[in-house]
């Protein structure tokens, strides 16, 4: 029941629920209280004293910022006794500050600067020498420190612990030589560390990135999202001059909060590389050079058509993208079927069938078990990994990770670390003992309790390597908690999954590590499938969009990517158009296949590895740099917006296709007005995408807006399905599995071109156990050579218990070359080269 | 580092609190009996123990004056000098040490025996001038019974 308290603020009634702090009650009001080290998303703490009010029979003032109402209370924000104080509390402030705004990066969104401006006094009585203290002492890569501002509001120090769990900062000293620090000056490590950029009220804590480039009231606001992976947190992008000069955390209480992770915020100034492509590029004599959009867009048309009527048009295939906008691969898939004529189009990363989403990205927070199926979410999807970790600090929710690689996260639970390819096993021996636990109760309880018989946890350890005292201690977790939430990745068996969720309850969804792989997937952008996902046998979905694209379809279902780079070698496949996917780092045997090809364009910001190999490569926009919307990994429609033009020379990738199929059909004909290609902006693209796709139907730019939308999701009932485990089995001579994942800064595609995150980047490490070192001779930092049955590589080797013995461990980019497929361990062989 | 008995007596005294952190303070009262001093390490030791992370216990550690957070000698000289004590005449007791022992204030001697540090009031201002030698308190201090006192400590 909500008690209801009536008090009085300034004359004015208001009643708030009981436990309703002064201050938010003056909120409702519209009255403001100044503050500084309130932060409604931290817990109070009362250290700054700025928001001192009078309450009537309370001795002295009140902090409004901690001190709760109570029935009847009577309070004064702006009695001459509350103003004289705050301007002797910010006078005091002022006596040890340096007031360098001039040259200080918050100057123009500085609390102090405007608090001061509004109740401070207008002179200051301090004349003698102010302290000093350390200025410009930088806190690892990214956060700059000036001691001599801070205000002692604890805000950075709060929410390392309240919300990454990451206790870094500390106030150091006391009274006026206490400062903010780390341990002995300690670089910070934690991977949200930027957030105490934005929550700093003064410039104590500045930008490394961001200093000295702009001063806050140059800079062009854009309201837009991070595509550096499937969550899609919101911030605003800040411009000037036409430079995306940095990102600051947006308000989104359903994705991000308003925190931001390293990579998303100090990641975005790949688009500022000098590595950017500004040309387009023709191979001549075996080499990419220069040409002019015309000539190449004219050279790929033709080449393409060319290579399509002499064979047919089932040879030509389109590669679209997790990483590129819902337009960029409608029109890229409406190219492969109504230009084309055929339905090879496919991308990497293509959620399987079955993978369902999450439910939001804040699913963590209801809870009880976060289950990690092989994922880690610090790298996959780093704002999930806030959101386990808040969970955890705040919900006591626990985390079960099962894979090779311990993730950070497990601190909060418990790591059962087992053998690549052995998850399902050591899942069914959860189910084995969750099906005999008395505090489950589930019908299908005595199914599961049959079907699990022979994964009872002793022999499920022998063969995957887990501790039977983990698997126990998980189990406990499971039935103590319930509704669990599993995390799994891309090559995931799910009948396990959908299992415990009948025995559970929860949710289980697929952690998308890119920012659109649904969107890609619901554009169309997959052999068998139109946009919609009425599928390409469907003769009526073929009709209709065939009447709208003014087109004949064909019936046949296309090749999937692994068909067609296998293709590739047969010649069943000799054109290819990839729009913005570094196939050569992602997906095995690309590289091998891309080669054979009679002809291969590439449309991307920079010479990737693929666009190396390509024949034609035409430079495209980045996300920040035209409009488009994205579907996160919980479905969620969020616009990315223009903040900056692309460099001269560079088109928006679905500009750049448009532009292909007007080269096709001649560039001096006009386009007539019922052409179906005759783009100007993203907006129509989208417009014409809400035709053809049910849910969409009443989106708009407008409605999408700076929140996005969310369709309503039915959570489906699960059955409960028996499965087998198959253990894998090392051929000979390959005694230990590779597993590849991403890491949180990783060298992947764009993020690997970002100037900001080069020195963090991950580079081209491989982790391996100790006991798997040591009859190798291996130590820390030596150049190793991993070999599968596919190819080898040399890596770093780093000496680490976070994989299993077994288990070897590297960052997908650097080892696609050797994986069978890029989901899948991989048995290699390990020595030092 | 930290011998095991410390770490065992440490866990012991999270036990004793409704909260563990309440330990923190007494964990390294413990720890500094032990090294004399909390270096980096130790209070890295202390954080793990404690559950804590190393900024935490720093932080703590770093506020109490208490807590010496460089290596001493065999002997902390700590003199008092607040209002009773400096009324007194404690800065030439002060004087007098820095001269005796050839150090200045927060220094500590080559040999390693003592380490002059100034402090705020020791309680003891009816017996002013006051100092404390570890744990000793030496009371209505004059500069020959400075040098007694020193001799004395040197023989031991
Ligand atoms: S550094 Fe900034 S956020 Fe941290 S305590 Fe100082 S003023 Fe507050
Ligand atoms: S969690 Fe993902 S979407 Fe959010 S800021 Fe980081 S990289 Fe960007
Ligand atoms: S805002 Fe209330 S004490 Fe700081
Ligand atoms: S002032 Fe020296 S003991 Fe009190």
């Amino acid at each position: 029941m909500e008690v209801l308290v009536n008090v009085t603020i300034d004359g004015q009634q208001v009643s708030v629920r009981a436990g309703t702090t002064i201050l938010d009650a003056a909120k409702q009001l519209g009255i403001p209280i100044p503050t500084f080290c309130y932060y409604a998303k931290l817990v109070g703490i009362g250290a700054c004293r700025m928001c001192l009010v009078e309450v009537e029979k309370m001795r002295g003032l009140q902090t409004a910022c901690t001190t709760k109402v109570q029935e009847g209370m009577v309070v004064r924000t702006n009695t001459p006794e509350v103003v004289q104080t705050r301007q002797g509390m910010l006078e005091f402030l002022l006596t040890n500050h340096p007031l360098d705004c001039p040259i200080c990066d918050k100057g123009g969104e500085c609390d102090l600067q405007d608090q001061v401006f509004q109740f401070g006094g207008t002179v200051s009585r301090y004349v003698e020498e102010k302290r000093h203290k350390a200025k410009a002492k930088p806190l690892g890569p990214f956060v700059m420190k000036d001691e001599e501002r801070c205000i002692l509001c604890r805000r950075c120090i709060r929410f390392l612990e309240e919300w990454p769990g990451d206790p870094e900062l500390d106030a150091f000293e006391r009274g006026r030589n206490t400062v903010v620090d780390t341990f002995y000056g300690r670089p910070l490590t934690s991977p949200f560390s930027g957030n105490v950029i934005d929550l700093c009220p003064v410039g104590a804590l500045t930008s490394i990135p961001f200093r000295f480039k702009a001063r806050s009231w140059e800079l062009k606001r854009t309201p837009s999202i991070c595509t550096l992976c499937g969550a899609g947190c919101n911030l605003t992008l800040d411009a000037k001059a036409n430079r995306l000069l940095r990102a600051v955390g947006r308000e989104n209480p359903d994705v991000n909060d308003e925190w931001l992770c390293d990579r998303g915020r100090f990641g975005q100034d790949y688009v500022r590389s000098d590595q950017r492509l500004t040309s387009p590029l023709i191979r001549k004599d075996g080499q990419l050079q220069p040409a002019t959009w015309d000539e190449a867009l004219a050279f790929a048309a033709r080449r393409i058509q060319d290579i399509a009527q002499t064979a047919n048009p089932d040879v030509v295939a389109a590669v679209g993208s997790a990483r590129a906008s819902n337009e960029a691969n409608y029109l890229l898939q409406k190219w492969a079927r109504a230009v084309v004529g055929t339905n090879n189009v496919d991308f990497a990363g293509r959620p399987a069938d079955g993978f369902a989403p999450l439910s939001s990205v804040t699913a963590p927070l209801r809870a009880g078990v976060v289950v990690l199926l092989g994922v880690d979410p610090l790298g996959d999807a780093p704002m999930v990994d806030l959101w386990i970790r808040r969970a955890a600090l705040t919900k006591g929710t626990r985390v079960v990770a099962i894979g090779p690689k311990r993730p950070v996260v497990s601190r909060y639970g418990v790591w059962l670390g087992c053998r690549p390819g052995t998850e399902s096993a050591v899942l069914a021996a959860l189910l084995h003992l969750l099906a005999r636990d008395e505090r489950v109760q589930a019908p299908a309880k005595a199914d599961l309790a049959g079907w699990t018989k022979d994964y009872a946890p002793d022999r499920v350890a022998e063969a995957t390597g887990v501790s039977v005292q983990a698997l126990k201690q998980a189990a406990d977790f499971l039935a103590a908690k319930g509704s669990p939430l599993v995390l799994y990745g891309g090559g995931a068996d799910l009948s396990p999954v959908r299992d415990l969720l009948a025995l559970l309850g929860g949710e289980a969804g697929y952690l998308a590590p890119k920012p659109n792989a649904w969107g890609a997937l619901l554009m169309g952008v997959a052999p068998d499938r139109y946009p919609g996902g009425a599928s390409v046998e469907d003769a009526k979905a073929r009709d209709s969009f065939g009447k709208q694209w003014d087109a004949r379809l064909s019936p046949r279902k296309g090749l999937a990517l692994a068909d067609m780079l296998a293709g590739c070698r047969e010649g069943i496949v000799q054109a290819m158009l990839v729009v913005e996917s570094d196939l050569v780092r992602e997906h095995p045997a690309a590289a091998e296949a891309l080669r054979t090809l009679r002809f291969l364009v590439v449309v991307d910001q920079f010479l990737t590895a693929t666009a190396e190999l390509a024949d034609v490569v035409l430079p495209s926009a980045a996300p920040s740099e035209t409009d488009g919307t994205f579907l996160n990994l919980a479905k969620r429609l969020q616009r990315a917006a223009q903040a900056t033009y692309p460099p001269k020379g560079v088109r928006p990738a679905w500009r750049v296709i448009a532009d292909l199929v007007d080269a096709a059909q001649g560039k001096d004909k006009k386009r007539g007005a019922e052409s179906h290609w005759d783009y100007e902006t993203a907006a129509e693209i989208w417009r014409e995408i809400t035709r053809g796709v049910p849910v969409c139907r009443e989106c708009t730019y407008e409605t999408i807006g700076t929140a996005g939308w969310q369709p309503e999701s039915a959570a489906e009932k699960v059955k409960p399905v028996p499965f087998a485990v198959e253990y894998p089995v090392a051929p000979e001579g390959y005694p230990l599995t590779l597993a590849a994942g991403q890491a949180l800064f990783p060298k992947a595609t764009p993020a690997r071109y970002s100037p900001a995150l080069a020195p963090v980047l991950w580079g081209d490490v491989l982790l391996v156990h100790p006991k798997d070192a040591e009859g190798r001779g291996i130590k820390t930092g030596d150049a190793v050579r991993v070999a599968s049955a596919r190819g080898a590589v040399e890596l770093k080797a780093r000496l680490t218990d976070e994989v299993v013995p077994g288990c070897v461990w590297a960052c997908l980019e650097s080892v696609a070359a050797l994986l069978e497929a890029p989901d899948k361990a991989t048995h290699v062989k390990l020595s030092r080269s | 580092m930290l011998s095991d008995k410390a770490k065992s007596e440490i866990q012991q005294l999270k036990a004793r609190y409704p909260h563990p952190n309440s330990a923190l303070l007494p964990a390294l009262a413990l720890a500094q009996k032990e090294h004399g001093w909390l270096s980096p390490e130790v209070l890295e030791e202390v954080a793990e123990v404690m559950g804590l992370s190393p900024a935490q216990v720093g932080s703590v550690a770093s506020f109490y004056t208490m807590f010496n957070r460089r290596p001493v000698g065999k002997y902390l000289v700590q003199v008092c000098t607040n209002v009773a004590c400096s009324l007194l005449g404690a800065e030439h007791i002060v004087e007098h040490l820095k001269r005796k022992l050839g150090i200045n204030v927060g220094e500590t001697t080559p040999d390693g025996l003592f380490t002059l540090l100034e402090v705020e009031c020791l309680g003891s201002c009816g017996t002013a001038p006051v100092m404390q030698v570890n744990d000793t308190y030496y009371e209505n201090l004059t500069a020959e019974k400075i040098d007694q006192i020193l001799a004395e400590l040197r023989r031991r």
